[in-house]
C-alpha cells in the first residue's frame, strides 16, 4: 500500500498532537489542506461521457502549466539528487551523511509514541506504525540522524532503498520564496539474519529551503522532518518460485522488447490461454502473436512443455504470402471454447475456429461457423449468455490507430470514436450468428481492452463488465430475454479513466462479486493534477484526468445492492502502475480471492528517469 | 506525459511546448508529443512490479509483492491463473513485452490449508459449466465462486474452480446453481480431492490431489 497517504490515516492524528508541539503546526496544517484534494473520490458527473468540449476550451491556463512545469522541474532534481545521495546515506547507515542535509534551523518532529496495527496471514505479515506526537517530539539534527541512521537496523542486506516524491508544494505556491513542503515515499526492501524477506515503506513531510538546482545537489535542504507512519512486513519464504526454465518456456519464440530493435517495439503483441486440451489432467497452454506465428503447447505431467503446433494440425504459417500474413498479423487471438460440448476445448488461434478431435487433432472449422474478426480484436470471453447450453462469444474492439477520427481524440471522455464490440451467438452444428444488434450488447463505440462475465445480479444469467481506454466504463445486465441493457450509471461503476483489464470474483467474501478494474497509477500523475482543480477545466474534465492516474479501482456491491461502492483506496489496491490484467485466486486457500495485477508500459534504461 | 494530459486534457495528439528549464545532463527530458517517447526509447511508467494483494479479510489487503518473486518489472501484460503443476494450488503465468515473454511462477505459499477442485460437468447446461455458482458452507464460512474463463487482459485462464477452505476439514453443504438455474445440493464433502459432479446426477466422485 504505498500511497496510504498520511492524509488520511496519520494526519488527524498528527494535526490533534502537533497542537501542543508549535514548531510544526503551521506545517502540517499547510499539508492537510493541500492534500484534501486527494483525500475525496472522483465522482462521476451525471452526463458522463456527454461532455462536448473543445480541445481550446479545456487548456489549461498557461501560468498554470508554467507553475506545474517548474515544479516538476524541482520534484525532478529532488528525486534524482536528494533523493539518491539521502538512499545512499540510509542504505550505508551514515549518520553524518544525513546531518549534512539539515540546515541550521532544521527541527525534527519524531515520534513519541505509536498506534500499532497488525495483520498476519502466517506465511506474511504486516505491522503498521503511525506516529503520535508529544510536547518531547522535537529533535535537532544529531538526534535526528541517529534516528534514520538506525531505521533500517532489522536488515541484514539491503538490497535497495527509494526515495520517491509524492507531493510537491512551494510555500503559499510562490516559487520564489525558496520553501518547498514535500511528502516523501521512502521505501527498502532485503533480508533479515535468518534470510526472511523484509520491505519498510514509510512517508514523511518535509520542508525544504534552497534557491537553485546546485543548492539541492549540495543538499544542505532540509528544514523540517515530520515523521509520519511507516509499514514494515516479512516474510519467512518466498511465495512463489519461477520455473520458466525447468517448463521449457525460456527459449519460446515470441517477440521480446528487451532484445529487438526499437522499431520493433510493440505495447502489446501476444495472446494466450490455457485449458486442459487434451483431458490428461494438466493444463495446456496456447498462444498467438503479432509477428504471425501461432503455437500449442502441451503440458507433460505438469512439468514442461513441449509444441504440438504442427502435430495437431494447427498451422505453423512457413513461407507463407505477405498478404495472409498481414491478415495474421492483426488478429492473434487464443481463446478455448467447448462450443459443441463434448468436453474437448475447442480452440480459436489467429482468426481461426478449430475443432478439438478428441485431443489428437484440431480441425479448421471458420467457414462453416460463419465467424468473422475485424481488425486487431484484443480479446474474447466466453459465456452462455442465454443459458441455451451452448457457448457464446464476446469479441472486443478498438478503431485502428491509423483511422481517421473525427476531431482530435481526448485523453479522457473519449466515448464516441471508437468500434462497437461484438457478441456471437452459438446457434448449434458449428454455427454462430452476430447477435449485436438484436442484443443491445455492443457496449457503445468505444476503445474496449478486457471484459469479464460475473454474476452483477440473483438471477443466473452472466452479466458483462467492459473496460475501455480514455472512455466510460459499460455494464451490461443480461435481462435474460436475450437482450442486454446498460446499467452503468445506475450501478456507479462507469469508472472514468484509461482502462486496461478487469476481473471479477466475491473479493469481499458476502456473496456477491466484486469488479476489480485495472487502470492507470502514477506519482507523477497524482503529483501534478495535486496543482489543478475542478474550476481549472469545463464540467467533468477534471474528475476524469483525476480518475486516470488514481490507480486500480475496486467496486463493490455491498449486501447485493445495486448500487457499488468504490473501495480502491481503503482497501489498499489501486497503488499497481500503468497496469494490465488482474486475476482473482485464493493462492493461500485460506477462502478469501487474493489478486495478482500486472503492470509497466515501456522499459527502455533502467538508469534512465521516467516520462 | 502527464504534463500533456493535465494541459490539454481533450487533444491526444497535441503538441507541447518546453515550458521551463531541463537539467538534461540529469536525464530530464521533453518531447513535444508523447506518442514520440516509445520511438525516442525514453521510458514511460516504466520497470513496475507487479503486485500480489493478499486479502486479510476482505476489506483490507497486504501488499506481499515483496516476498513474491513473481514481482518482475518487465512491462507484464497477460496472466493466467491456474494449476499448472496440478498439486492443488494456483499459479501464475505471466505475459510480457521484455524481459521474457512467458514466465511460470509456481505456488510455493507456506500453508496448511485445505482446498477442493471442483470438477462440474453439465448436462441440459453447457458441458463445461461456465457460469454456474458453486457455494461451500465450511462451518460459519461461506465461499462463493463463480466458474467463468476470466480473460483480464489478452490471457485467458482455465474455467476451474479451486477453491480453498481455510482450516476446514470438510464441506458440511455445497449448493451448485448450474448455469440454466438448476439448483443442486450435496453434503460432507472431502477435503483436498479432485471431486467430479455431474448435473442433476446423484452424489459425486472424487481423488485425491
Amino acid at each position: 500500500m504505498p500511497v496510504r497517504a498520511i492524509s488520511r490515516a496519520g494526519v488527524p492524528h498528527l494535526q490533534n498532537q502537533l497542537m501542543q508541539c508549535s514548531t510544526a503546526a503551521v506545517l502540517v496544517v499547510l499539508l492537510v489542506s493541500c492534500r484534501s484534494k486527494d483525500s475525496t473520490l472522483p465522482v462521476v458527473p451525471a452526463e458522463t461521457g456527454q461532455v462536448r468540449n473543445s480541445p481550446e476550451s479545456a487548456t489549461l491556463a498557461i501560468e498554470k502549466q508554467e507553475h506545474i512545469w517548474e515544479t516538476e522541474h524541482v520534484a525532478f532534481e529532488l528525486e534524482q539528487k536528494f533523493g539518491r545521495t539521502l538512499s545512499r546515506a540510509l542504505r550505508e547507515r551514515d549518520g553524518d551523511a544525513i546531518q549534512a542535509f539539515c540546515r541550521d534551523s532544521f527541527e525534527a518532529c519524531l515520534p513519541s509514541s505509536e498506534t500499532h496495527a497488525r495483520h498476519d496471514l502466517g506465511h506474511v505479515e504486516e505491522d503498521r506504525k503511525d506516529a503520535l506526537y508529544g510536547p518531547g517530539s522535537v529533535h535537532g539534527a544529531a538526534k535526528f540522524a541517529n534516528y534514520l541512521q538506525t531505521y533500517f537496523k532489522h536488515f541484514d542486506e539491503i538490497d535497495k532503498v527509494t526515495c520517491r516524491v509524492l507531493d510537491l508544494h512551494a510555500d503559499n505556491n510562490d516559487t520564489k520564496t525558496g520553501y518547498w513542503d514535500v511528502t516523501l515515499y521512502l521505501t527498502g526492501v532485503g533480508k533479515d539474519r535468518q534470510q526472511g524477506f523484509l520491505e519498510f515503506t514509510s512517508e514523511h513531510l518535509l520542508r525544504c529551503y534552497f534557491t537553485s538546482d546546485k543548492e539541492i545537489e549540495i543538499g544542505k535542504i532540509l528544514d523540517r522532518w515530520v515523521v509520519g507512519y511507516e509499514v514494515r512486513r516479512r516474510a519467512s519464504s518466498p511465495l512463489f518460485e519461477e520455473a520458466t526454465k525447468q517448463a521449457g518456456l525460456e527459449q519460446i519464440d515470441i517477440p521480446d522488447n528487451w532484445t529487438v530493435a526499437r522499431d520493433k517495439v510493440r505495447q502489446y503483441h501476444t495472446q494466450m490461454a490455457a485449458a486442459d486440451f487434451d483431458r490428461d489432467g494438466f493444463c495446456d497452454l496456447a498462444f498467438a502473436s503479432s509477428n504471425g506465428r501461432w503455437r500449442l503447447l502441451r503440458s507433460i505431467a505438469g512439468e514442461k512443455f513441449e509444441e504440438v503446433t504442427d502435430e495437431c494440425g494447427l498451422p505453423v504459417w512457413a513461407d507463407e504470402e505477405p498478404r495472409s500474413r498481414s491478415v495474421r498479423d492483426q488478429v492473434y487471438l487464443a481463446t478455448w471454447i467447448d462450443f459443441d460440448n463434448d468436453g474437448y476445448p475447442d480452440l480459436i488461434l489467429g482468426d481461426r475456429l478449430y475443432r478439438n478431435q478428441e485431443g489428437r487433432r484440431f480441425e479448421d472449422v471458420t467457414d462453416r461457423s460463419g465467424l468473422v474478426f475485424g481488425y486487431n480484436p484484443r480479446g474474447l470471453v466466453v459465456a452462455d449468455y442465454d443459458c441455451d447450453g451452448r457457448l457464446d462469444l464476446y469479441a472486443l474492439y478498438q478503431l485502428p490507430r491509423t483511422t481517421n477520427r473525427d476531431g482530435a481524440p481526448g485523453w479522457v471522455g473519449d466515448d464516441e470514436t471508437g468500434l462497437e464490440n461484438h457478441l456471437w451467438r452459438n446457434m448449434g452444428d458449428g454455427q454462430f450468428a452476430n447477435t449485436t444488434e438484436l442484443s443491445n450488447a455492443g457496449g457503445g463505440k468505444r476503445q474496449s481492452f478486457a471484459a469479464s462475465w460475473f454474476h452483477a445480479t440473483d438471477d443466473h444469467y452472466p452479466d458483462l463488465y467492459i473496460a475501455n481506454d480514455f472512455g466510460t466504463n459499460v455494464l451490461l445486465i443480461n435481462q435474460g430475454n436475450g437482450k442486454f441493457r446498460d446499467g452503468s450509471r445506475e450501478a456507479g461503476v462507469s469508472d472514468y479513466a484509461t482502462s486496461m483489464g478487469v476481473a471479477t470474483g466475491d473479493l469481499t467474501g458476502d456473496g456477491h462479486s466484486e469488479i476489480y478494474v485495472a487502470n492507470m497509477f502514477s506519482k507523477m500523475g497524482r503529483r501534478i493534477i495535486a496543482h489543478v482543480a475542478a474550476d481549472d477545466y469545463p464540467d467533468g474534465i477534471f474528475q476524469q484526468i483525476q480518475g486516470s492516474c488514481a490507480g486500480n479501482r475496486l467496486y463493490t456491491a455491498d449486501g447485493g445492492e445495486s448500487r457499488y461502492q468504490e473501495i480502491s483506496e481503503d482497501s489498499g489496491v489501486n497503488p499497481v502502475g500503468w497496469a494490465y490484467a488482474p486475476a482473482l485466486a485464493d493462492f493461500d486457500s485460506d477462502g478469501q480471492l487474493d489478486i495478482y495485477a500486472t503492470t509497466g508500459f515501456l522499459s527502455f534504461e533502467r538508469s534512465k528517469p521516467d516520462g | 506525459m502527464w504534463r500533456a494530459v493535465v494541459s490539454q486534457p481533450l487533444d491526444r495528439t497535441s503538441q507541447t511546448e518546453q515550458l521551463g528549464e531541463i537539467d538534461a545532463a540529469a536525464g530530464e527530458f521533453w518531447v513535444r508529443s508523447v506518442f514520440q517517447m516509445p520511438q525516442l526509447g525514453h521510458n514511460l511508467s516504466a520497470f513496475e512490479a507487479n503486485r500480489l494483494f493478499m486479502n486479510v479479510d476482505g476489506q483490507q489487503f497486504l501488499d506481499a509483492s515483496f516476498a513474491s518473486q513473481a514481482n518482475i518489472d518487465s512491462d507484464s501484460r497477460s496472466v493466467i491463473v491456474g494449476d499448472i503443476d496440478a498439486d492443488g494450488d494456483v499459479d501464475l503465468l505471466v505475459g510480457s513485452v521484455g524481459g521474457g515473454p512467458v514466465r511460470i511462477f509456481l505456488n510455493h505459499i507456506p500453508t496448511e490449508h485445505h482446498k477442493v477442485r471442483i470438477e462440474l460437468q453439465g448436462t441440459s447446461s453447457n458441458r463445461a459449466a461456465i457460469g454456474a455458482r458453486v457455494v461451500l458452507r465450511c462451518g460459519a464460512k461461506t465461499i462463493t465462486r463463480d466458474l467463468f474463463p476470466a480473460n483480464g487482459f489478452m490471457g485467458q485462464s482455465p474455467a476451474e474452480l479451486l477453491v480453498g477452505v481455510g482450516q476446514a476439514t470438510t464441506i458440511d453443504r455445497l449448493t451448485i446453481r448450474w448455469p440454466n438455474g438448476e439448483l443442486q445440493e450435496l453434503e460432507d464433502l472431502p477435503v483436498d480431492q479432485n471431486t467430479q459432479i455431474v448435473e442433476g446426477r446423484e452424489g459425486y466422485q472424487s481423488v485425491s490431489f
